[in-house]
């Protein structure tokens, strides 16, 4: 088995935290150096920085607020279902009047 | 306060009674224990066309075609469908009553969940709710947890008992049909790991909802359904394949879910040199909770958008993802990938995680170095 870990980026900071700059308590940096040089902890390397801000509870409260820009956080064929069928208590944008 | 289920005997003696019933038993691999329970309880011939069982492999493909193997859905499909097609053409609606057959296809000692030490098989009923009408049927994976295949062939008897009666007097109800499952039994003695309804008396019924509610009431700690909403079993999805797991809510699933998926996919294909990866969904009963219940809209609304996506879901009772990978290794001995995000990797790394673990962090991680 081994743990693939996806990148995020945190409090503000531009630089990704991965698999291999997190910090881990001190007691455990020596099994985690094992778990990393064994690949039993790998960090996944190809990503797209772009989705690195995306969080799935702001992408919920955006669509049920009625604000468009979680539309460019999920894929098109869910973007679509989801405004279609109204899931998840979408709501439409509000009109300029 | 709850009614106590009738006993087997009980509820054998009512399908006997009911004029309304008349069918056939095929069972192969653990005797004619359901058919049994039927002449036990007497008046049988009221209710009883035909019992077989085809225990010789060269018989059994006789009678229902050559099987890849025998203890598989398609085996059980082919026995209904036969013993279904001769009952309709000989007796139509001669007997004035509407007809069934019970079907199995079950090994003792020969789970691969459980190794040496468990069974398990196919059951399934095809039931007309009309004389002469459109028969409906419902289908079942189940593991028999005995460690003696005599108790083994007594809960495969019961839980057949159990199935004729949910589906002929809980149509109406397929939450009390499934809880009826384990009556006389419980689920130390039986797993029901797959159910699916089809057919008239069931159009109304999403099997996406049936394999949460096998979760919910407890008769299995893993349901799976693929992308079209087809009840699949372990043994049919992941076997001898490599997993990568993505547990989530998918509250909705978004881009990063995606782009974790791919480059996870990309790593594991050049690690391991293999393709034909089986991803699987994985939502725990726990990331399903609103509080004491499940949303029943709000579960189907995220694995509409999973199925539009081509996704595997799986709904688990596990929460330590240790659980589950052992859950896994029972069916594939190829490398398990776990797709995560920092926070669970912290939470991973947590040893408050581990604290029911005797073996605390070091348990938890040991799958890791075991595996291939």
């Amino acid at each position: 088995m081994k743990l693939l870990v996806y990148p995020t980026v945190e409090n503000g900071s531009e630089q990704p935290v991965t698999a291999e700059n997190v910090k881990v308590a001190d007691h455990q940096k020596n099994l985690y150096a094992h778990l990393l040089a064994n690949s039993l902890v790998e960090p996944i390397r190809k990503y797209d920085p772009a989705n690195l801000n995306i969080r799935s509870t702001d992408v919920l409260a955006k669509l049920q607020a009625g604000d468009p820009a979680w539309e460019k956080m999920a894929l098109p064929e869910a973007v679509e279902l989801i405004k279609s069928k109204g899931l998840f208590g979408y709501r439409a944008p509000a009109k300029a009047a | 306060m709850a009614t106590e289920s009738p006993s087997a005997q009980e509820k054998a003696l009512r399908i006997n009674l009911d004029s309304n019933r008349f069918g056939t038993f095929a069972e192969i691999g653990a005797g004619q224990e359901v058919a049994r329970w039927f002449f036990h309880a007497g008046k049988a011939s009221a209710t009883v066309a035909k019992s077989i069982s085809a225990y010789d492999m060269s018989i059994s493909d006789g009678l229902y075609g050559p099987a890849g193997h025998y203890v598989s859905r398609p085996r059980l499909e082919s026995m209904l469908d036969r013993e279904y097609g001769e009952l309709a053409a000989r007796l139509g609606a001669s007997k004035g009553a509407r007809l069934f057959v019970y079907a199995d296809t079950v090994a003792t000692q020969g789970s691969k969940r459980h190794g040496s030490l468990g069974g398990h098989g196919w059951v399934g009923v095809r039931f007309q709710t009309e004389t002469g009408g459109e028969p409906s049927q419902i289908i079942a994976h189940v593991e028999m947890l005995d460690r003696h295949t005599v108790d083994q062939q007594e809960a495969a008897g019961r839980a057949g008992v159990n199935l004729l009666y949910g589906a002929f007097y809980h149509q109406d109800d397929p939450n009390a049909l499934i809880g009826g499952l384990l009556d006389g039994l419980g689920r130390e003695r039986l797993e029901v790991d797959l159910i699916k309804f089809s057919g008239p008396a069931f159009s109304g019924v999403d099997n996406r909802l049936m394999s949460l509610q096998l979760v919910q009431q407890s008769l299995t700690d893993v349901a799976s359904f693929t992308a079209q909403g087809e009840v699949v079993q372990s043994s049919e999805t992941v076997a001898r394949k490599p997993v990568l797991l993505v547990r989530g809510s998918f509250r909705p699933i978004t881009k990063v879910m995606h782009d974790a998926i791919d480059g996870a996919r990309e790593q594991f294909e050049q690690a391991w040199k293999k393709d034909d990866i089986a991803v699987v969904m994985e939502m725990t009963l726990h990331n399903l909770m609103s509080g004491e219940r499940v949303d029943h809209r709000d579960f189907l609304e995220r694995v509409d958008i999973l199925g539009t996506l081509g996704y595997l879901v799986m709904i688990s009772n596990y929460t330590t993802y240790d659980r589950v990978t052992q859950y896994l290794r029972h069916y594939t001995c190829e490398p398990i990938g776990i797709v995560v995000g920092i926070p669970i990797l912290r939470q991973i790394l947590d040893e408050k995680y581990y604290q029911d673990l005797n073996g605390g962090l070091m348990e938890g991680l040991a799958g890791c170095s075991a595996d291939p």
